[in-house]
């Protein structure tokens, strides 16, 4: 059984990218994922294609992917709110619902106002998307309840601002809380941004500032009502009124057109998958937490000292989200050094390589009917590709912290090799033959010793690839 | 460290910080609070909520009208307390739905699938005003916890109801009718003013200055039961917990409990599964219908939805078991029999409406219920229950329920409620004051026959006389002006050609059953009588004597019981003829010891009969 991420709106979204960039360069275990939003947007095409990295070979990093799906049934031919309720056969459903909604939301039967179109968002109206979500439970989102009744550990992310997610959520956890059975039920939690953007001068004509604010403040009201005590544990958090001086804390402004706003506070919600669960061991269900900053740390090296997945990345001594970032950016230079030396890797013209990768692959190419240079070739451009996904992750990680000397929040407990290679690269003494002479040639021993084997579900080449990769990190992290 | 939340300045020792509960500062301000950020479909009701919990108690006057800061927010106390009104009043009418019914398709089942309790919905509307598909406006809808909520669609219209309830005549008979509907609430320990809903706070805002009432005679008398509303109510004991309640809200009604009475005599039958109706045996015609169960409710769908994960059972009274509907237009045209019990083997009220109503107030309260428990909380049941045990006056709780004579039932006065039940004898002691209705019991389960001396409210009293009417019996036998015949069971006013005054009565269950005759109840009326009594006066005060003392042994003997109905007889006479106060005769000369003659009341229960000792020299 594996954990589920269901991500609700733009805010999860967000959450969702986080935890799947955390979750590639192993800062977090990768759940299975389901993503709901009214509207496709340049987020929602980011998160599924991860970044546009994301292909046969090269798997995003979410078990199955992530799709995003609309909290509304599409078979019913409009996106109008009106219309997915009202017809002209049931009149007493048509005087309900214009008893629930205003015509400014539900549109009107006497003027012919369709009212919010829900296909292009919720626009700031929490109560319009719990309808809309709380409809759809038994159909489209039939396929969520059924994944989250097999599900080992669930969280729920997103946000209390705007409509999708402000007004999903609550319903969301509510039922998912109903569907699946106690011992589910026990590891149900939710991790929730409240403010976290400030909004560009023109976003529509119905979400302002103050709007998002009040689904915030009604949001919480109602949390603190219902929605906490279906959850195991939860986490909010959100910027502060007054950063000080630690621009980590300081609102951004929000992507125009729906695109990706980088900041901390994703990163944070995504880091409630990992304090979560350790805070219901020790037995605190329904409680609710969140983080807290110290201003004599403005560059939030606090958050990288943080231990991240422990212990499922043996067998390094640190479990700090900066010692996978550090990893992450070792992986990505060498798999350049490979890229810039191309002829000696496909050529196998490296020291050691006839004792290791030249005969695994020979062996691979010849079962896959695939000469052996264009085998190594592909193996090449799939560990090109990998070193992308992995470029996502540390980019975005960049944009938050800035440049950071990661060796200072890894202090101590860092691992040799990852160590010496990061001291390299960070003072540019970067050796491109000792990629393939020692680094390449070492991760050879953890394939050959069986620690990692070629992942059968994987095309050979990418499969070979991802082996390499995991081989490389033994050798990293080990002692 | 400081905590990364949003409008919080808190200090915290460690990077992960527990947030105890919702923060003060995350509410909006008033101008800001708007409905539709509330993340579910009842945000209406959630803004009503908000709006009333806003509200000070301690700050006297009327609340601040939240409009003036936040036009647009379209819930404010001012509405919550104009619905009110307009349901007390009848301006406005309610109606619980099953939003399960297939009228109300998908947005019905998707609003009923998100709470349990949420699937029966009270609806308020405006008969006067028609809304735009030409049915009465609909202009708000019940919650559990802010108990009416407002249309978010008819800004204009607030002011038009304002014009009709501030101007409404019988609006302070209204706020008195809450004010006991409130009492009723208080005294079974549903009331929190501090930790109670927040519906319980602007009621109490709304009845400022209205004398709370620990009466809750015009709840009998002139209410008329509309819902029922699921309501949230503080649990008993438990601070802060609450119970959620099925309550039946006030509409002034005046006469309604009378004529809820006028229907008994009205024949109860069952001629489908589920609906008894009750007709006019003359004309057969159907003035009334009473459901019973679940599946008897018109177009509700209920009791047979399989896909129901909600048991009926629980919301039996919401899904409207209990509705009486009456047909308005309708005089009751009554026969002899009043249809409360059981006659000739044909079942009355009770056993056709009362039992399973009983049984249905069990099942949505998961308890026993009892007679005792409608009387107690009234408000809990429908009319078709509660009208049978809420009559217009306080009764005592050693007062049993009591059979009417048809003398009694035929003399009724429309818009006075009859007695149900009366003081039995057991209940009584000589020196104490006279009940209005005496309880005699009768053999096996019978209810107990009822003498009425009077009965109705202050303001409306009807006066009947047949406990002096007895008294009078007692009297004239006294003077030796009257005789028993044991063959026939009556007694007999010899110096009257005959007439007779009182007798025993076979009835269907094999019942002794005392009457008095219309002759004696007439006498007992007369001022020739009373006159006659008064100038007999040395004789009067030895008949005072003669009973003064009697009955003042063991309240379980029955012997004793008929010596109290005896004396409680006399006693009635003697006020009757004295202009209602006995201060001015005073017990002189012998009493009588030894009875002659014992009329039987019952086993081992008689009523003695004296002779003037200077009657028999």
């Amino acid at each position: 059984m594996s954990d589920l991420l269901i991500a609700v709106g733009g805010s999860g979204q967000h959450t969702a990218l986080a935890v799947a960039r955390l979750a590639r360069i192993g800062a977090l275990t990768a759940p299975k994922a389901f993503v709901i939003d009214a509207d496709r947007s340049a987020l929602a095409a980011s998160l599924e294609s991860f970044g546009g990295t994301a292909s046969a070979g090269a798997p995003h990093p979410f078990p199955g992917g992530a799709t995003v799906v609309p909290p509304f049934d599409i078979d019913r031919g409009t996106t109008q709110f009106r219309s997915l309720f009202v017809d002209q056969d049931h009149p007493v459903e048509e005087e309900l619902f214009e008893l629930f909604y205003d015509e400014e939301a539900g549109g009107s039967g006497a003027t012919g106002r369709q009212g919010l179109d829900v296909g292009r968002g919720m626009f700031g109206n929490p109560a319009v998307g719990s309808a809309v979500f709380a409809s759809s439970r038994n159909k489209i989102m039939k396929p969520l309840f059924e994944v989250a009744r097999g599900a080992n550990r669930i969280f729920v992310v997103g946000s209390f601002l705007g409509g999708t997610g402000a007004g999903i959520i609550h319903q969301l956890v509510k039922l998912v809380n109903r569907e699946v059975d106690a011992k589910v039920r026990a590891s149900l939690f939710g991790s929730f941004l409240l403010r976290w953007f400030s909004l560009p001068p023109v976003q529509g004509l119905t979400v302002t500032p103050e709007t998002l604010l009040a689904s915030e403040g009604h949001g919480l009201q109602y949390f603190f009502k219902h929605t906490k005590f279906d959850l195991a544990a939860s986490l909010l958090v959100g910027a502060p009124d007054d950063p000080g001086a630690c621009p980590l804390l300081a609102l951004r402004p929000a992507n125009p057109g729906n695109a990706e706003t980088i900041n901390l506070f994703p990163l944070l919600a995504a880091y409630g998958l990992e304090m979560l669960p350790r805070k219901t061991d020790q037995q605190q269900g329904n409680k609710t937490y969140s983080l807290a900053h110290d201003d004599a740390d403005p560059q939030g090296l606090w958050v990288l000292k943080q231990e991240w997945n422990k212990p499922e990345n043996p067998p390094s001594r640190s479990a700090t989200l900066a010692a996978r970032w550090q990893e992450a950016i070792l992986l990505q230079q060498l798999y350049a050094s490979f890229l810039d030396r191309r002829s000696d890797f496909v050529g196998f013209d490296y020291t050691g390589s006839s004792s290791t990768w030249k005969g695994l692959m020979k062996e691979e190419a010849k079962k896959h009917n695939v000469k052996l240079d264009l085998y190594a070739q592909r193996v090449l451009e799939a560990l090109v590709h990998r070193g992308r996904q992995l470029y996502f992750s540390t980019s975005w990680l960049e944009t938050i912290f800035g440049d950071l000397d990661l060796s200072v929040p890894v202090g101590n407990s860092a691992d040799p090799m990852t160590k010496k290679l990061y001291a390299d690269w960070r003072h540019r003494r970067w050796n491109h033959p000792l990629a393939l002479n020692e680094v390449l040639v070492a991760a050879y021993q953890p394939v050959n010793d069986k620690k990692v084997e070629l992942d059968p579900k994987l095309p050979p080449d990418y499969a070979m690839a991802e082996a390499i990769e995991r081989g490389i990190l033994y050798v990293l992290r080990k002692s | 460290m400081r905590v990364l939340l949003p409008k919080i300045q808190k200090p915290a020792a460690e990077h992960v910080d527990v947030v105890a509960s919702l923060q003060e500062t995350w509410t909006p301000q008033p101008q800001h609070l708007r409905a539709k950020s509330f993340p579910t479909p009842f945000s209406q009701a959630e803004m009503m909520t908000h709006v009333l919990g806003m509200l000070k108690l301690e700050s006297g006057g009327r609340p601040e009208d939240i409009t003036r800061v936040n036009p647009d927010i379209q819930q404010s106390y001012e509405r919550w307390e104009l619905v009110l009104l307009g349901i007390a009043l009848g301006e406005l009418s309610i109606e619980t739905v099953d939003l399960r019914q297939p009228t109300f398709d998908n947005f019905g089942r998707m609003v009923a699938d998100l709470r349990d309790e949420c699937r029966f919905v009270t609806l308020i509307r405006d008969l006067r005003v028609a809304g735009p598909r030409g049915t009465a406006l609909l202009v708000g809808g019940t919650d559990p916890e802010c108990l009416f909520w407002c249309s978010p669609r008819i800004p204009t219209y607030w002011n038009a109801l304002k014009t009709r309830i501030s101007g409404h005549a019988l609006a302070p008979d209204a706020r008195q009718l809450l004010s006991e509907w409130r009492t009723v609430l208080q005294a079974n320990g549903a009331w929190n003013l501090e930790l109670g809903p927040v519906w319980q706070k602007a009621l109490h805002i709304a009845l400022d200055g209205v004398p709370a009432s620990s009466s809750t005679a015009k709840l009998g008398a002139d209410a008329r039961f509309v819902g029922p509303v699921y309501l949230e109510v503080p649990r008993k004991q438990e601070q802060g917990e609450v119970d959620y309640l099925a309550l039946y809200l006030p509409v002034l009604a005046r006469g309604w409990g009378s004529r809820f009475q006028d229907l008994l005599f009205l024949k109860p039958v069952e001629r489908s599964a589920g609906v008894v109706t009750l007709e006019d045996t003359t004309t057969q015609r159907v003035i009334a219908r009473v459901a019973k169960s679940v599946g008897a409710v018109r177009g509700d769908s209920a009791a047979s939805d399989p896909t129901s994960a909600v048991s009926s059972e629980r919301f039996e009274f919401l899904a409207g078991v209990g509705r009486l509907d009456v047909d308005e237009s309708a005089a009751v045209h009554h026969g002899q029999l009043h249809w409360l019990d059981d006659h000739n083997g044909q079942p009355g009220y009770r056993s056709l409406v009362v039992a399973p109503l009983l049984e249905a107030g069990a099942r949505s309260l998961r308890r026993a219920v009892t007679e005792a428990d409608v009387r107690a909380f009234p408000t809990l049941f429908p009319d078709a229950l509660r009208l049978v045990f809420a009559g217009g006056e306080a009764t005592s709780a050693d007062e049993v329920r009591v059979q009417l004579s048809r003398h009694v039932t035929a003399r009724r006065s429309v818009g006075v409620a009859l007695p149900q039940t009366g003081l039995p004898p057991k209940a009584w002691r000589p020196g104490l004051p006279l009940p209005n209705v005496v309880a005699i019991p009768s053999v096996k389960s019978a209810p107990a026959v009822g003498l009425v001396e009077r009965y109705g409210p202050d303001d409306r009293a009807q006066d009947v006389g047949e406990l002096r009417a007895l008294g009078l019996a007692m009297w004239l036998f006294y003077l030796g002006e009257c005789e028993i015949q044991p063959e026939r069971g009556l007694v007999v006013w010899t110096a009257d050609e005959g007439q007779e005054l009182f007798g025993r009565v076979r009835t269907a269950e094999g019942a002794t059953s005392l009457e008095v005759w219309p002759h004696g109840l007439r006498l007992a009326s007369e001022p020739a009588e009373r006159a006659r009594a008064k100038d007999k006066r040395a004789t009067l005060q030895r008949f005072l004597v003669t009973w003064a003392r009697k009955g003042e042994g063991e309240n379980e003997d029955p012997r004793v019981w008929g010596e109290r109905i005896g004396a409680m007889a006399a006693l009635a006479w003697i006020q009757w003829v004295m202009g209602g106060s006995d201060t001015e005769l005073r017990p002189f000369g012998p009493a009588t010891k030894r009875a002659p003659e014992v009329f039987l009341l019952g086993d081992g229960m008689g009523l003695p009969f004296f002779v003037d000792e200077y009657a028999r020299e």
